[in-house]
């Protein structure tokens, strides 16, 4: 008790060092404190936006992205000669808007389902997939883009040959994106919209999960088969609600619920059952993506593994590759927060030791007559030395809880601003398709839907402790050379400098 | 100069010598700006003696004192502390002597001025004593140099005849053998430093302890048992 009274009491003496001290490593601490907390508010900000797809159970999805070579090359051209042309007729070989036999002054409403990004694949290839071992679900879903054309054919419109209106409209519509001269009538209405058809069957790996309805409720098999499901942006683009009605392919569907965008997932405007969109798009037992959960997070990597080996084309995404692919201010703030931040903590930090061993230096300095005063009366260097670290950890410490009441008021002011950062999924699959629709088709799928996130900074206990621990090992740091310089004196010398 | 064996020092010092100093030269620096502030001093200080060791400014006193005290280390010679050769012993050991055998009074009393009466007196019962123990101790020593009522008050608050009591009760902590004081009435009045040559008397007299102070003060001269005489570095007993 005597030496903490006895550090106390200089502690007192020579409060103005003491606060300097104490305030440097506060600094340190609060710097550790608050980049700890930011780092780890961001990485939660993170799970919370992969969470749609990596909580409900999905452990990846698969798809078939268009890379394929017009040439006939590459996977494509390692396809049967069946799925070839599965393929060339559902990306443009015959699929063109038929206006031949419309006649001037007649309206016309025509709705155009593609595959944009990612290639269809037969039904098939889900129950597969489903058979592989360590695969506890499997479920097919189709994103198509529905391009709706509606309007009046013109009644001055000049109908040259057999192709006529539809015959000039149509090859332009087939082969090249509009703008490049298209001089059609302004009373015609041209919108894309993205449709996804779900397995109502099993909704736990359907591309939108029950956790993304906002209002309302997911298809279920009980709504038949004419429910759909609208993204809040679309639906507040087109002023539809819940028991609205919308329509698609001139079939009326009601609105059964609303959801918000995944990020990563495919992010459509409409979700309708997947039979329904099978057979109004004409793409009946094919899919384009397919949702699957492995028996066990440690069984992703070898059914990754399986699905790319048994199936041509495939590109398997996990919830890790999408972490990768987290783009956005939540991506940049995170970046910063691991460079910048973990700097800052580091020359925060060496620069509290170096302020605690300068001034516990200088405070020896001029304590050196009362250090050689103890060494003459018989206290040995080891107890200098002891004492002299006692001293300057007792200040840490304090020092430590200090900047550990400062962070977490920091964290605290930091989580009163609401800040708010965005995160967007790149889509590696952006090619353009190798059958002219190009990107002009391609609507807003499942490439960059940003989700913005709340970020909150949480005071931990764990890092709290560590930081106070740090300041601690820093004081001793401070202390022990400290100390060593004062002990280093013979008892004569020391006496002998004037204070 | 040649430095003592120290076996031969070791074997001719009788039991009651409280210090054996052989050929001792203390120099400091080095080369042609080296000062010797000590030239083949040789001496023999048995135990119980009150010795007075006298001296113009610079002429060592101090230097000497500092050897005695195990503060500092001879350039040459030997010293030896109660059948210890100082110049032999680790810097550990030196602590050790000082804390057990030695203990100190200054001119300047050197009290640690955040620790109260009652601290400055458990700084040097400390290392080897602990809590209550420690405590009953510094209260016995300073009741016996009449300060047990001023036990909790800082040195800022004693005057100076009694911040150098406290002195005494400190160097008198461990019980030593040998008390050393370097020009103890040199900051007191007149009165109160008769009272602390008192002091110092009756420790050599009644308590059988070595007492060797430097002094320029001829009343302390006077009332040593011997005084030892020291000019340029040379004793001239």
């Amino acid at each position: 008790m005597f030496y903490v009274s006895y550090a106390l009491s200089e502690l007192r003496r020579r409060g103005g060092r003491t606060f300097l001290t104490a305030l440097g490593l506060a600094v340190g601490v609060m710097l550790v404190v608050m980049v700890s907390g930011l780092s780890t508010g961001l990485d939660r900000a993170q799970a919370t936006v992969l969470k749609p797809l990596t909580g409900v159970g999905t452990d990846m999805t698969v798809t078939r992205p268009i890379r394929l070579s017009t040439s006939g090359g590459g996977v494509f051209g390692r396809l049967s000669p069946q799925e070839r042309n599965a393929l060339r007729q559902e990306n443009g070989g015959g699929r063109r808007f038929d206006f031949r036999n419309l006649k001037p002054g007649k309206h016309f409403s025509i709705d155009r389902f593609v595959a944009t990004s990612q290639l269809s694949f037969p039904g098939s290839e889900v129950t597969a997939v489903g058979k592989l071992s360590d695969v506890a679900l499997a479920a097919g879903s189709l994103t198509l883009t529905d391009t709706h054309v509606s309007g009046t054919v013109p009644k001055n419109l000049p109908q040259p040959g057999s192709g006529g209106f539809g015959g000039r409209f149509g090859r332009r519509f087939g082969g090249a994106p509009p703008g490049g001269g298209f001089n059609g009538p302004r009373s015609i209405n041209f919108t894309t919209r993205t449709v996804t058809g779900i397995d109502i069957a099993h909704p736990d790996v359907a591309p939108i999960t029950a956790a993304q309805i906002t209002r309302g409720h997911g298809l279920r098999s009980s709504d038949g088969a004419y429910a759909a499901v609208l993204s809040t942006n679309y639906a507040s683009l087109n002023g539809l609600a819940t028991g609205s009605k919308i329509t698609v392919d001139g079939k009326a569907f009601h609105v059964v619920g609303l959801a918000s965008s995944p990020l990563g997932g495919t992010a459509s405007d409409i979700y309708v059952p997947l039979s329904t969109l099978q057979s109004l798009a004409g793409y009946r037992g094919r899919v384009n993506a397919l949702q699957v959960r492995a028996t066990s997070g440690s069984s992703v990597s070898s059914v990754r593994h399986e699905i790319t080996s048994s199936f041509k084309g495939a590109q398997v995404t996990t919830a890790a590759d999408l972490a990768k692919r987290v783009g956005g201010s939540l991506s940049t703030a995170k970046k910063i927060a691991n460079t910048l931040g973990r700097a800052l903590e580091i020359v925060g930090l060496l620069a509290a030791v170096l302020i605690a061993v300068l001034l516990t230096l200088s405070s020896v300095a001029k304590r050196t007559r009362e250090i050689g005063t103890l060494r003459a009366i018989g206290w040995s260097r080891a107890l200098v030395v002891r004492q002299v670290s006692l001293e300057v950890l007792v200040q840490s410490v304090l020092g430590g809880i200090a900047g550990a009441l400062l962070g977490l008021a920091g964290i605290a002011v930091f989580n009163a601003t609401g800040m708010r950062l965005q995160a967007t999924i790149s889509n590696p699959s952006t090619a353009t398709s190798p059958f002219g629709f190009g990107r002009f088709f391609q609507g807003p799928g499942t490439s960059t839907v940003p989700t913005t996130v709340h970020v909150t900074a949480p005071a931990d206990l764990s890092i709290l402790l560590l930081a106070v621990l740090l300041a601690a090992l820093c004081g001793l740091i401070a202390g022990a050379i400290g100390g060593l310089r004062a002990a280093q004196l013979r008892p004569a010398s020391a006496l002998r400098s004037v204070e | 100069m040649q430095t003592a064996n120290t076996d031969t020092a070791h074997e001719s010092v009788p039991e009651t010598a409280s210090y054996d100093l052989h050929d001792v030269t203390r120099r400091f620096g080095s080369g042609s700006s080296s000062v010797e502030a000590l030239r083949g001093v040789t001496l023999h200080i048995a135990d119980g003696e009150f010795v007075a060791i006298v001296g113009p400014s610079g002429s060592g006193k101090t230097t000497l004192l500092q050897l005695l005290g195990a503060m500092d280390r001879p350039t040459s010679g030997s010293i030896v502390c109660r059948g210890r050769d100082l110049s032999a012993m680790s810097d550990g050991n030196l602590s050790s002597l000082r804390l057990t055998t030695l203990g100190f009074v200054f001119q300047q009393f050197n009290l640690v001025p955040t620790l109260t009466a009652q601290g400055n007196v458990e700084a040097a019962l400390a290392p080897a004593h602990r809590g209550r123990v420690r405590a009953e101790s510094a209260a016995r020593l300073l009741a016996m140099v009449g300060l047990l009522n001023r036990r909790s008050h800082l040195p800022s608050q004693l005057s100076g005849g009694e911040q150098q009591r406290v002195a005494i009760a400190r160097a008198l902590a461990n019980d030593p053998a040998i008390i050393l004081a370097d020009e103890p009435t040199g900051n007191l009045d007149s009165t109160t430093g008769q009272e602390i040559l008192d002091e110092l008397r009756t420790l050599s007299e009644q308590r059988g302890k070595t007492v060797i102070v430097v002094t320029h003060d001829p009343a302390i001269a006077s009332s040593a048992h011997r005084v030892i005489r020291i000019r340029d570095g040379a004793v001239e007993e």
